[in-house]
Parts: C-alpha cells; sequence; structure tokens
C-alpha cells in the first residue's frame, strides 16, 4: 500500500532484511545414504523372493509359521523401538552438549542391542532342538537367512555405535559435529525399521 | 618413458574395463547361457543334453577365457591411481592384488566349462563326471568370493578415506563397494541348498550376487576413465611427485 515499506523498500524482495529459510540439511554424512539405499533394495528384494516363494506354497508357511513364537517377536520388536527411542535422545542430549546423559542413552542402545540378539539365539536354539533348520523346507530358509542377515546387521549397528560412544565420551563429538555420529543413528533406524517388515512378513501374515 | 606416454597408455588401458563388463556378459552370459547357469539338481545325463548340447556354450566359454584376462588390466590401472595417492600403498596392493587373482579366477573358470562342453556327449564320457567338474567350477567360482572382496574393500576404504582435493572416486562409491562386497556373503551357505534363493542358481546367489557385482565394476571403470583422461596433461598427484604432504595416508 502507499506509504508502507515494501521488501523492495528494505532492499529488494531478496534484500538483507528479508526472512531467510534455513538450507535443508541431510543428517549424517551424506554418501553414506548410498549404502543405506543399498541395504534397502537388498532386503526389498529378500522381501520380494519371500513373497513370491509364499505365493507357491501358502499351506507350508502358514503351518511352519506355527512354529515361531509370536511373543518373542513383539519383544524384539519393542526392544528395537526402545533402542531407536534411546538413540534419538542421545543425537538430542549431544545437541545440547550434555554428553555425559548421551552416552548414558547410547549404552541403553546398546544393550537394546545385546538383548535383542540374546533373544534371537535363544529362538535358533529353541528351533533346532526341535529339528528346525534352514534345510527343513523353504519357510525355514527364508526364515533363518533373513533374520540372521537382519542379526549381522544388528550387530553392526551395536558395535558402531559403541564405538561411537567411546568417542562421545572423549569428546570427539558435539552439537557442531555430529554427521558421524547421526550416521551411526540412522543405520540403527535402518535395522530397526527392517525388523518391522521382517516381523510382518515371518510372524504376522497369514 | 616420458610421463605423458604412460598417462596416454593408462588412459587407453583403462578402456578394458568397459570392454571387460560387455564382453563377459555377451560370452559368459549370453553365449555361455547363464541367464542363469543350471540348477545343480539336474543328472549329468540333463545337464550335458539340456545345457552343453546347445553349441553356444562351448564358444562362449571359450571366449569368455580370452576376454576374462582384461579384468587384469583395469585393475593394475585401477589400483595405480589409488597407489599414486597414498604414502603407504596398502589399499592399492589389497585393490591390486584382489583384482589380479579375481581376474586368474574367471579365466580358470571359464576355461573349466569350455572343456566340460567340449567332453559333454562324448562316447566314453561319463556324464556324472562332466557334471562333476561342472558344480566344483561353479563351486570354486563362487565361493572364493573374498578374494574379489579383498579389491572392493582396498577400493572402498580408498574412496571413503580420501581427503584430497580431487577425489577420483565419490565416497557413495566407497560405499557402494563395501555393500557389493557384504552381498556375497550368503555365497557361504550355498553348498546347503541345492534349490531356492540360495542355490547356485538361486535368485540371491546367482542374479543378485551377479548384478551388483557388474554394477559396481561399471560404476568403479566410469571413474577410472574419467581420471586417466583427466590426468594426461596434468601434473602427477602430490605423493606421485615425490612432495611432502601430511594427513592420512598422506593426504590432507
Amino acid at each position: 500500500m502507499v506509504g508502507q515499506a515494501t521488501d523492495r523498500d528494505r532492499g529488494g524482495a531478496l534484500g538483507k532484511n528479508a526472512p531467510c529459510h534455513p538450507a535443508v540439511r541431510v543428517p549424517g554424512v551424506r554418501d553414506f545414504w548410498i549404502l543405506i539405499a543399498a541395504e534397502c533394495s537388498l532386503f526389498s528384494f529378500f522381501f520380494i523372493t519371500y513373497m513370491i516363494g509364499r505365493g507357491g506354497d501358502v499351506d507350508l508357511y502358514r503351518t511352519s509359521q506355527q512354529a515361531l513364537s509370536r511373543d518373542l517377536g513383539v519383544f524384539n520388536t519393542c526392544v528395537l523401538i526402545i533402542g531407536s527411542w534411546s538413540v534419538m535422545q542421545a543425537l538430542g542430549s549431544l545437541r545440547r552438549e550434555h554428553a555425559r546423559q548421551a552416552s548414558h542413552y547410547l549404552a541403553g542402545v546398546i544393550g537394546c542391542g545385546v538383548i535383542f540378539a540374546g533373544v534371537k539365539v535363544f529362538e535358533y536354539a529353541d528351533k533346532i532342538s526341535h529339528g528346525l533348520f534352514p534345510t527343513t523346507n523353504d519357510f525355514f530358509t527364508f526364515y533363518f537367512v533373513l533374520t540372521m542377515v537382519h542379526m549381522v546387521h544388528l550387530v553392526i549397528a551395536t558395535v558402531v555405535l559403541a564405538v561411537m560412544r567411546r568417542g562421545v565420551m572423549a569428546g570427539h563429538y558435539h552439537s557442531g559435529q555430529m554427521d558421524v555420529l547421526e550416521s551411526g543413528a540412522i543405520y540403527w533406524h535402518l535395522v530397526d525399521l527392517l525388523w518391522m517388515f521382517l516381523f510382518a512378513l515371518l510372524y504376522l501374515l497369514q | 618413458m616420458p610421463e605423458e606416454t604412460s598417462k596416454k597408455i593408462a588412459y587407453w588401458v583403462s578402456w578394458t574395463g568397459p570392454a571387460w563388463v560387455v564382453s563377459f556378459i555377451l560370452t559368459w552370459g549370453v553365449m555361455g547361457r547363464n541367464y542363469p547357469c543350471p540348477p545343480q539338481t539336474l543328472s549329468g545325463a540333463e545337464l550335458v543334453s539340456q545345457y552343453y548340447g546347445h553349441p553356444s556354450v562351448m564358444l562362449g566359454m571359450a571366449l569368455a577365457t580370452s576376454v576374462g584376462i582384461l579384468y587384469m588390466p583395469w585393475s593394475i590401472v585401477m589400483a595405480y591411481q589409488i597407489w599414486q595417492r597414498e604414502k603407504t600403498p596398502l589399499l592399492a596392493l589389497m585393490a591390486l592384488s584382489g583384482g589380479i587373482l579375481t581376474a586368474l579366477l574367471i579365466v580358470y573358470v571359464c576355461s573349466q566349462w569350455s572343456w566340460c562342453a567340449r567332453w559333454a556327449g562324448q562316447p566314453g564320457v561319463d556324464p556324472e563326471m562332466i557334471k562333476a567338474v561342472h558344480l566344483s567350477t561353479w563351486y570354486f567360482f563362487d565361493m572364493t568370493y573374498n578374494i574379489t572382496n579383498v579389491q572392493l574393500l582396498g577400493c572402498g576404504l580408498f574412496a571413503i578415506l580420501d581427503r584430497s582435493e580431487h577425489r577420483i572416486f565419490p565416497a557413495w562409491l566407497g560405499w557402494f563397494a563395501l555393500f557389493t562386497g557384504a552381498s556375497f556373503f550368503l555365497e557361504t551357505i550355498m553348498p546347503y541348498f541345492n534349490r531356492g534363493p540360495l542355490a547356485i542358481n538361486g535368485w540371491w546367489n546367482f542374479w543378485f550376487g551377479f548384478i551388483i557385482w557388474f554394477l559396481w565394476f561399471s560404476l568403479q571403470s566410469m571413474f577410472v576413465l574419467k581420471e586417466t583422461r583427466r590426468s594426461i596433461g596434468q601434473p602427477s598427484p602430490a605423493i606421485a611427485a615425490g612432495q611432502q604432504v601430511h594427513g592420512a595416508y598422506g593426504l590432507r
């Protein structure tokens, strides 16, 4: 309106006093996302082959699925979700420069990883003691191989976060330098997400 | 020999990369009828008639034996690019040794399948013996994936850790190299499966493994070509020129 200062008066539509929108920042190390994308594509490939295999003999898959413990599956799902919450809390603490608190949260994530692995080992031992092996039938091939591959990823994520926890305690990470720690957190979230799909496909899908 | 001449040779030799991937897919893959390879549940007689009975297999494997060696000069040129940028060329040596042994593996297995194709169906030759040689060659090809993993680890770590101003490989390619190597690990349990995704001809152990390997190779070749072409007429990297530099692997 006439008489009112415009953006142009204040230095143009993009003048120095115009409001700035923060640049979009990709969390973590940028190139690391290629590994995340590749892992997602690998597991997508696994899931598709599982569904194709399941489509060929639904009764076998349904019957074999009864041997799995849904309770343990739910428990493990909760463990991973708690781990994801804990890793987010760790990042938040570090952004507020509370390194000690961040290291406690990371210890929680590591604990969740250990618990998950322990439960899976118990499950495998139980299956094997009942004569169920990866070569028993197609369902158990998928079950053992997919969950073992997932567990390898979980172990890697746990070890990586354990190493990063030492870095946090040594002061290598702070609010201005968190890319590597964010990448570790992203990898944990990937492991969590993949488990959601695995749990649904192997334990729940009827 | 003048340095510029060496650089031009390196550029032309780096074309063996694209040449390998294209010719190997055509010879071993298409002519050799590996789309996928025959299942190991076939009897010797079935293998001889259904697979080696195709005349293109012997020609394809013979040609694959010949072109397979192109993997070696490409690996040498690639490793040399890394070598020029390392104070202690550990990763370059890993990339070099893994690449050379992979080339040896490729030409050996293709020659074995050529042998199978030559003698399959011949009078007095037991089909079960052909099957035994055929399968043992596949096991040798698949289960020694860690030879290629040494190359992948060398290339991958270099790409991720390189901090020089001018990078020859982007970091994302390094992560992809590590992923490629990790994706081979399921080959370890291949002997337990005659059928399904983990068998020799399965979706995971055959299709996913080979597609990812060829994809990594193609991407890596692209950057090797780009660098060898760029380096013509340019000064050599600081380490290769004997200058003092600091930091991991002598890179800033």
